[in-house]
């Protein structure tokens, strides 16, 4: 190590876009556990987020091995200053044949890409006195977007096409601006694709500094579906419709962006993780080298869901015809608590006495919770369901007989692997790493069998013909119990999970370093110590 | 799930591209319209006041009648552009009923403005009777209202309205004057010719509230448009004051000038010549006017239109290359019948002469000048065109060039004879025309980058 490193220099700069440590859920935790697991690793965070929230708060005790928080606001619209419509400054020509040479080859995301694009970013972050407005309304941008539109869209409406390319551009530069207050570390770990991502290869590529990857969910198949989904972005169906290309072309544009944006992490990446067999196949297909990709998935620590277990245990020796249903997450439309109503029903009518709790936090879609009470009071379930709001985990799960999940996007929750720590099977929407972790995976030694039945996504038939099976056949139940706490405590528990970060974490450190190109890059970032 | 990646923000687009204020276009016209009905019912009254006043008193009432147009024109005109920008932008901003309360700010403001100007001119600088410069003062102050006025009517389009107030209230004053300049002479019949004043501002003030209701909402917000908007006052005082610079300059420094009272001059031989001729415009401006009332506005609207309803570009661009026939054709049909009736004024000019009592010199200068008066046409028309396309600076440059040709070729045309009088005006409007042509072709090349660069 250098001598004249200096003591708050990070070891592991975490790039997260949009979650810990101002949202929860799955991936905040593990970040959370992975800064908490490395007291000797000194850990930097560079956090991404959309627009600045005021009222915004830590949702986590910062460990006191994080030594520098940075945060960037990429649709943050306070900062844009009304730019002046004066011409780019003359050393900008050399700028924009460069972005004319990039846009026009239609970039794919491949090494050759980040080749064009180190001297963009290199020039954007350089110069102080340009704006984006000032870049984006000079006369020769508008000739490059004019160009560009001509030769692949002219059939397009002009307003969207410029719209959304400002719209795709001035993140990038955003990131470009900022990439010198990026802080200084020996490795990068990108918690997803993406922006974070893209800010990864850049760094990683400009500092030599190998850049890690860990995908929990697979972030272009997340954006992909809003895409279909967003009703702001306006269908154009194209001139001469193709069967195989349904979308209209600004969709298409919108996919291709976030799919460059994926591969040039993917390609810059020195180890990419997923935490399942699917999503590796998933990465793979969108451009992963397998050969990078290594299976990390969550982890826990089973000990603690030892007395929950034991609470279960004898709640269920007093009252042996118990059939309570649990259901434990935000209620919202991902999550699809409608189906899990419905399915209710089914299960109600066969055994009237079940009750289904569904605990966890109602206020981030306050339409879909309310649309939820209503379709409750409609399918005549006031007995039968209970909304408890946000609990604890502890008070909630040794309630269950069977967990239920009826998501129908997941990655491995930890809620999952909490159930089968407490010996509560599980019924779930087949997402995910669901299968993978009720049924356990193929390579399974010794084979533990299943802990709970896996479904189809929103088929309510199915998913109540498991939860009866499961709540009318004792047997069935115990065996199930007893294969989700072997899996969990075998191959889930957080031990694994963080001896191999370590070890990746100190191959990585260790790794000779790559030549930088950095040199041009100046003004590196203070250095502030994070106060949590 | 990790990941920002899709909260953008929803693409408001329909409020950006919103074409630009029909209503202003054609303001430059509409100051011309009654600046026309003006001339000639003062020429229509001069002669009828011939009979029953002497000389001095007619010279003195025709005189004064022109610096007061001339000074209300340069006071009004720079308000004039400012309101009829604010008014649209209430408009399509639909707040309706801040227009009224505006109306009655600009009308303090003109009052205060010009009585202070005007009554220090004819208090001080034009000895008369007190009555009389009161008079004068007064018929200031209401020709500056009445621009005002008929600013915010025709923002509505309301030319009929217009016209037909002009109409009674200027008939009013022609026989008013008349008939008061019997008993009380001069200063009678500047009192009759201020009622017939006051009739018109009345009919027009009366319109105005039908229109628009008394509203509410502050009476001098419009004052912020000013700083808004420097370009359109300067533009608005630029031109007016380029309009009768020369003719300022011709009372003051001919050689064949008259001194009438006190500040008040006369240049008999350009006077007349050059009002002749600017009245000659009249069936240019009806032209073009009418051109651009229909066939440009419509294409203008569908090029904004074109950008709104998400077109492809080619569809843009087509929409932009109908604005240009629309501008080509209407410019071939004004300098057709413009240039038709020039000529015929031309070859005509010495049979004129005869009937409007007109010297050698004076048809000889008048032949000038309706060159002149072809080219300030065109210039007025290029003009309404930057207006439409949002070029207050083009607008502004050209205006000033008009201005500072105008002034310093007129002077160089005084120290010739008189054979040189009147090319001061021809090339400056020539210049001025060039350079409002110049800024409309680049404004029509860039439409597109302009729209999308440059009107957000």
């Amino acid at each position: 190590m250098a001598a004249n490193e200096t003591r708050s220099t990070a070891d592991i700069c975490l790039l997260l876009e949009g979650t810990y440590p101002y949202v929860s859920g799955g991936v905040s935790t593990w970040v959370h556990q992975i800064i908490n697991a490395y007291p000797e690793w000194k850990f930097a965070i560079f956090y991404i987020g959309g627009q600045p929230d005021p009222k915004a708060e830590y949702r986590y005790q910062i460990p006191t091995n994080v030594v520098q928080i940075e945060e960037l606001y990429l649709f943050d619209s306070t900062t844009a200053a009304r730019g002046s419509n004066a011409p780019l400054p003359a050393n900008w020509s050399v700028f924009r044949t460069a972005l004319r040479k990039l846009l026009v080859r239609l970039p794919d995301g491949s090494r050759n890409d980040l080749d064009m694009l180190l001297p963009l970013v290199k020039h954007i972050s350089n110069d102080e006195s340009v704006s984006f407005d000032q870049f984006w309304h000079d006369r020769e941008t508008w000739a490059v977007l004019h160009e560009v539109y001509t030769r692949y869209a002219a059939d397009d409406s002009f307003l969207h096409f410029f719209w959304a390319c400002r719209y795709l551009v001035e993140p990038l530069w955003k990131l470009a601006k900022s990439i010198n207050r990026i802080p200084e570390a020996k490795i990068y770990h990108s918690a997803c694709t993406g922006y974070a991502g893209f800010v990864g290869a850049v760094i990683s590529r400009l500092t030599g500094k190998p850049l890690l990857l860990t995908e929990h969910g697979i972030y272009l198949k997340e954006r992909i579906t809003d895409i279909y989904r967003s009703a702001w972005i306006p269908e154009f169906p194209p001139q001469r419709p193709l069967l195989t290309e349904p979308l209209g072309s600004l969709r298409r544009m919108w996919i291709r962006f976030f799919d460059v944006l994926g591969r040039l992490c993917y390609h810059s990446s020195a180890d990419i993780v997923s935490l399942f067999g699917k999503n590796a196949r998933v990465q793979e297909h969108f451009g992963a080298e397998s050969e990078k990709i290594t299976i990390i998935p969550n982890g826990i620590a089973t000990e603690p869901c030892e007395v929950l277990f034991e609470a279960r245990r004898q709640r269920q020796a007093e009252n042996p015809q118990s059939c309570v249903v649990g259901f434990l997450g935000r209620v919202v439309s991902i999550k699809d608590v409608k189906t899990l109503l419905r399915s209710a029903r089914l299960v109600c009518d066969q055994l009237p006495h079940a009750r289904f709790i569904i605990a966890g936090p109602t206020a981030e879609e306050p339409e879909y919770y309310q649309e939820c009470l209503d379709l409750t009071e409609q399918l005549g379930l006031n007995t039968n369901v209970e909304f408890l709001g946000l609990m604890k985990r502890d008070e909630v799960l040794p309630l269950m007989d069977v967990m239920v999940l009826t998501s129908i996007s997941e990655g491995l929750p930890f809620v999952a692997l909490e159930s089968f720590a407490t010996g509560v099977p599980i019924v779930s929407t087949d997402v995910g790493a669901c299968r993978e972790l009720i049924e356990g995976r193929a390579d399974e030694t010794p084979p533990l069998g299943a802990a709970g039945l896996v479904t189809e996504i929103g088929n309510t038939d199915q998913i109540a013909r498991a939860l009866i099976q499961i709540l009318t056949d004792q047997k069935l139940q115990t065996r199930m119990s007893e294969a989700g706490r072997s899996r969990a405590r075998d191959h889930y528990h957080e031990r694994h999970i963080l001896a191999s970060y370590r070890q990746l974490y100190q191959k990585l450190i260790d790794s000779p370093p790559r030549k930088a190109t950095r040199e041009s890059v100046v003004g590196r970032s203070r250095q502030q110590p994070a106060s949590a | 799930m990790a990941g920002i990646g899709f909260e953008l923000r929803r693409m408001t687009l329909k409020s950006r591209y919103s074409g630009i204020l029909r209503a202003y276009a054609s303001a430059a016209v509409i100051s011309a319209g009654p600046w026309i009905i003006s001339i000639m019912s003062l020429m229509l009254l001069t002669y009828l006041l011939d009979g029953l006043l002497s000389t001095e008193q007619v010279r003195l009432f025709t005189s004064s009648t022109t610096h007061v147009y001339a000074i209300a024109l340069i006071l009004a005109g720079p308000i004039q552009l400012v309101l009829t920008r604010y008014t649209s932008d209430c408009f399509s901003a639909k707040r309706r009923e801040a227009v009224f309360p505006s109306f009655i700010g600009a009308i303090l403001l003109t009052i205060f403005v010009v009585t202070a100007v005007g009554g220090l001119f004819f208090m001080r600088f034009v000895p008369a009777p007190p009555l009389y410069q009161i008079a004068a003062t007064a018929l200031l102050v209401h020709v500056a209202c009445i621009f005002i006025a008929s600013t915010f009517l025709s923002a509505l389009r309301e030319y009929n309205r217009i016209v037909f107030a002009f109409f009674i209230g200027y008939g009013v004053g022609v026989a008013a004057a008349w008939y008061l300049a019997k008993p009380y002479g001069v200063t009678g019949a500047m009192l009759g010719f201020l009622g017939g004043h006051f009739t018109l501002f009345v009919l027009l003030a009366v319109n105005v509230y039908r229109e628009f209701g008394s509203g509410t909402g502050s009476r001098f917000e419009f004052i912020g448009a000013f700083k808004r908007f420097p370009e359109l006052m300067l533009c608005g005082l630029f031109y007016n004051l380029a309009i009768w610079i020369d003719k300022f300059l011709f009372w003051w420094f001919s050689t064949s000038n008259i001194q009438i009272a006190g500040a008040l001059y006369a240049a008999p031989d350009y006077d007349l010549a050059i009002y002749l001729s600017l009245l000659s415009i009249a069936p240019g401006m009806a032209v073009f006017f009418l051109q651009v009332e229909t066939e440009f506005a419509e294409r203008y609207h569908e090029f904004f239109d074109a950008v709104q309803s998400a077109r492809p570009m080619r569809e843009i661009t087509a929409a932009k290359v109908a604005i240009v026939k629309s501008l080509r054709v209407g410019f071939e049909r004004l300098l057709k019948i413009q240039g038709l009736t020039t000529t015929i004024l031309v070859i005509f000019a010495d049979q004129l002469a005869g009937w409007f009592h007109i010297g050698f010199v004076q048809t000889g200068i008048f032949r000038i000048t309706l060159f002149g008066a072809l080219l300030l046409v065109v210039f007025l028309s290029m003009l309404t065109v930057l207006f439409y396309f949002d070029d207050r600076r083009g607008a502004l440059i050209s205006s000033f060039v008009f201005l500072v040709a105008n002034a310093s070729l007129s002077v160089v045309t005084l120290f010739q004879d008189e054979s040189w009088y009147g090319f001061g005006f021809v090339v400056a409007t020539g210049l001025a025309l060039f350079i409002a042509a110049t800024r409309v072709n680049h404004r029509i090349d860039d439409l597109e980058y302009n729209t999308f660069c440059r009107n957000t």
